[in-house]
């Protein structure tokens, strides 16, 4: 008995001890979900069939973990709304996770086998692509709650790849592109707002004179930064404003073909490149640390001009609402070869569910419950962003904040309409097209060359990735 | 019963005694495994499972969320061949391990000779300067986005407020790398410990002889200080290459990468071959040769130390 207790014994059961725990905690958990979702194969034929054998059940787990890249308010309001008695009422039990994520942190958690029950914001197509996430075509169209018909036709068929179905339009969904001017600093330059610019070479007019320097020549306010919100982003979710600006398709999913060196992109490079050596890329590149892009600038009216979405009114009514009453949105300015031309383009979010989450019906259900005209009125009142709904769109209250008209009937009054292209390359065309597009305005590459780089490295990578 | 019996009683009880030992060596392996084991399996999950999961991986084209397609070298070929930001990423790199890790080294050395001064308060000095060391990236690197932005920061304010340009510290091609390096100099508090634990063990006896001989205070830093201080340099050199070829955090926080990939070191491009582009199987391959790299460049400082290095007698 005592030879049991011995200081040597006793770090010797431990260790065995704790060598059994180790070898347990690696044991893969048991899954909550039905044994025919988990095995959903990569192939896309196998994983509609097995998705079709999954009935749309209320969730049997009781947490259902949502993953999204917004920051900002949504970090609160993901929780708020799951206090809400209608949640509790739809999800009956559930713990609501919301939580801000990253497409990298999302990949890293389908590496470790436990990834969200749903995500929103993320680079979908390349996720889809790669068949990482579930069809859910079939619990789409036995939805109770979600009506098909009521689905702006463009978001749903966005929500595609290859002809599946994989994500659930949510969230938000609506007009990308206008030019937002503050008349109140156009005003004191003496611009007439009544007329806003039509084309780029007006807008750079403008931009003359609402920039300053100071007498040492540091930048103090900028007029117009043409890569700023919606001027210099590319998403899977958001377009690429060269495109609805110059009128091309970039990518045909069919073929797998991209068209990147269009002479459009050219011409934009050349437009960014006139106005970055007017107000200096260092100079930019400082500013951009210290107001970063998406409003900062806009709101802290530093900044008299950018292109924008809609969801900026309801934001900058919320979080800056002195500055909100003095914006003006207005159409996307064109090249002078498409002067007049009225050019929008249609985009937003969906609710994805990766293929290996344990409570997918949760996660469908959020998706549905995102769906209800309580969560997209909720959504609107908190953030102004609008929903992927024909009815919600009539019935909305557009003058509610300063500027979201214009946007509200561009999606009627467009000349041309585009939808996002359905690219699963988003991530890397961005990253590249950032390096490209700085070498071309810092006079290291002509727009030519960056066009054609763009071309061919895009190109070559989806080729290697998709096609092999 | 004769001798032999004797003999042969003999020589079972040596083998009964062997096996005995034999035994009880056997058991006191086996209850050294059983302490050593916790360790054991943690190392071979999380050190040697990756480590040779990388190197398959690196001969494959994996995205994480498929099967991983054997393609042999095909990565290899592609990252030595045709991938342009190679160049620029090795290059970005190389200069931070010329310019930054020498800097940093004499930076320590020189605070580690003034903190081993008999002044007042030494020891407030020497806590001061090891803070940096102990404060985390992720903490430090705002402040220092506020210190050194061009709109608000602490510096360029000042010289906005005396009608001066501004320094785009972070945001300049030119200036974004010797700023990381200025402010890599500052954390420095690990190699300036080492170096004080060095300049302690140089013999006062030395310097007492050396002062008799007429030998000046430079002539004492050159002669003794320095040599006798080159077997702690040579640790301190070896490890910051090592970390000067993973250097991360601080760029990914500050810089990431930017401007016009002039701070793309070869890690931040590990980093977003794997989990932005979702080349897992091209960044296990860009993680094998940054091994190589490393350990060739620690080899070579270590083979050149021998003419550099003075070890006391």
């Amino acid at each position: 008995m005592e030879r049991m207790f011995t200081r040597r014994a006793i770090i010797h059961r431990a260790c065995l001890l704790a060598t059994v725990n180790a070898v347990a905690g690696c044991a893969k958990p048991a899954q909550e979900k039905t044994p025919t979702s988990t095995t959903a194969a990569t192939s896309e034929q196998t994983q509609a069939t097995v998705a079709a054998t999954v009935e749309p059940a209320p969730p049997a787990a009781t947490t259902v973990r949502w993953w999204h890249g917004w920051g900002g308010r949504w970090v609160q309001l993901g929780q708020e709304i799951a206090d809400t008695e209608q949640f509790k009422e739809f999800l009956p039990g559930v713990k609501f996770d919301s939580y801000g994520a990253n497409s990298e942190k999302l990949l890293t958690s389908m590496a470790g086998g436990d990834p969200p029950d749903a995500f929103s914001q993320m680079d979908y197509y390349n996720f889809m692509a790669r068949g990482a996430v579930l069809d859910v075509g079939e619990w789409l169209a036995s939805s109770t709650t979600i009506d098909l018909d009521d689905i702006v036709e463009v978001r749903l068929e966005a929500g595609k790849w290859k002809g599946i179905q994989y994500g659930v339009p949510a969230m938000e969904a609506g007009c990308r592109f206008g030019l937002v001017i503050n008349t109140r600093m156009a005003g004191e330059a003496g611009l007439d707002v009544a007329s806003p610019p039509l084309t780029w070479d007006e807008v750079f007019e403008w931009h003359l004179k609402l920039t300053k320097f100071d007498s040492a020549g540091n930048l103090k306010v900028i007029g117009f930064d043409p890569l700023d919100a919606m001027g210099g982003w590319w998403s899977a979710y958001d377009g690429w404003m060269p495109c609805t600006c110059w009128g091309w398709d970039y990518f045909d999913v069919a073929t797998g073909t991209y068209s990147l060196d269009h002479p459009g992109l050219v011409e934009w490079l050349k437009t960014v490149k006139r106005f970055y050596e007017h107000l200096g890329p260092d100079n930019v590149a400082s500013y951009r640390q210290s107001f970063t892009r998406w409003g900062g600038s806009v709101n802290s009216e530093v900044q008299a001009m950018q292109i924008e979405g809609y969801w900026m009114c309801g934001e900058t009514a919320h979080e800056a609402p002195q500055v909100s009453e003095a914006l003006l949105t207005t159409w996307l300015p064109m090249p002078d070869s498409r002067r007049g031309k009225k050019a929008q383009c249609y985009g937003g979010h969906f609710v994805c569910i990766p293929r290996e989450a344990r409570n997918p019906q949760g996660g469908f259900r959020w998706a549905e419950f995102l769906n209800t005209d309580f969560a997209r009125d909720w959504v609107y009142d908190r953030l102004g962003w609008l929903a992927p709904s024909k009815s919600f769109n009539k019935r909305v209250d557009a003058d509610k904040y300063p500027g979201l008209r214009f946007y509200v009937d561009s999606l009627f009054q467009a000349d041309e309409l585009t939808a996002v292209e359905t690219d699963p390359l988003c991530e890397y065309e961005y990253s590249q097209y950032g390096k490209l597009r700085e070498e071309v305005y810092r006079g290291k590459r002509t727009a030519e060359e960056a066009a054609s780089e763009l071309q061919r490295l895009t190109q070559k990578e989806f080729d290697s990735t998709f096609k092999l | 019963m004769a001798r032999t019996d004797h003999l042969w009683w003999g020589r079972k009880r040596t083998a009964a005694v062997g096996a005995r030992r034999r035994a009880a060596s056997c058991r006191a392996l086996g209850r050294g495994l059983v302490f050593v084991l916790p360790w054991m399996l943690g190392f071979l999950a999380w050190t040697v499972y990756p480590v040779c999961a990388s190197l398959y991986y690196s001969l494959t084209r994996y995205d994480v969320v498929r099967s991983p397609v054997f393609i042999g070298l095909s990565n290899y070929e592609e990252l030595f061949l045709r991938d342009e930001m190679m160049r620029i990423v090795t290059a970005n790199t190389f200069w931070w391990a010329l310019v930054a890790v020498p800097s940093g080294l004499v930076t320590a050395f020189l605070l580690a000779n003034l903190l081993n001064t008999r002044v007042r308060w030494r020891s407030v000095f020497r806590a001061v300067f090891f803070v940096p060391a102990v404060v985390p990236a992720m903490v430090s690197a705002p402040v220092w986005n506020w210190l050194l932005n061009t709109q608000y920061g602490l510096i360029n304010s000042l010289l906005s407020y005396y009608g001066l340009k501004v320094v785009p510290f972070l945001s300049s091609p030119a200036l974004a790398k010797p700023t990381l390096a200025l402010i890599h100099c500052w954390a420095q508090g690990h190699a300036v410990v080492i170096f004080l634990a060095a300049l302690q063990d140089v013999p006062a006896s030395l310097y007492e002889a050396a002062l008799a001989d007429g030998a000046n205070a430079w002539q004492r830093f050159r002669h003794i200080t320095v040599p006798l201080c080159t077997p702690a340099a040579l640790f301190v050199l070896i490890t910051g290459l090592i970390g000067a070829f993973q250097q991360f955090t601080f760029v990914w926080m500050l810089t990431r990468g930017g401007p016009m990939k002039s701070t793309e070191f070869y890690s931040v491009y590990l980093y977003r071959n794997a989990f932005v582009f979702m080349k897992m199987g091209y960044a296990c391959a860009l993680a094998w040769i940054l091994f190589i790299i490393v350990l060739g460049v620690s080899m070579l400082v270590y083979r050149s130390s021998g003419r550099w290095v003075h070890y006391a007698a």
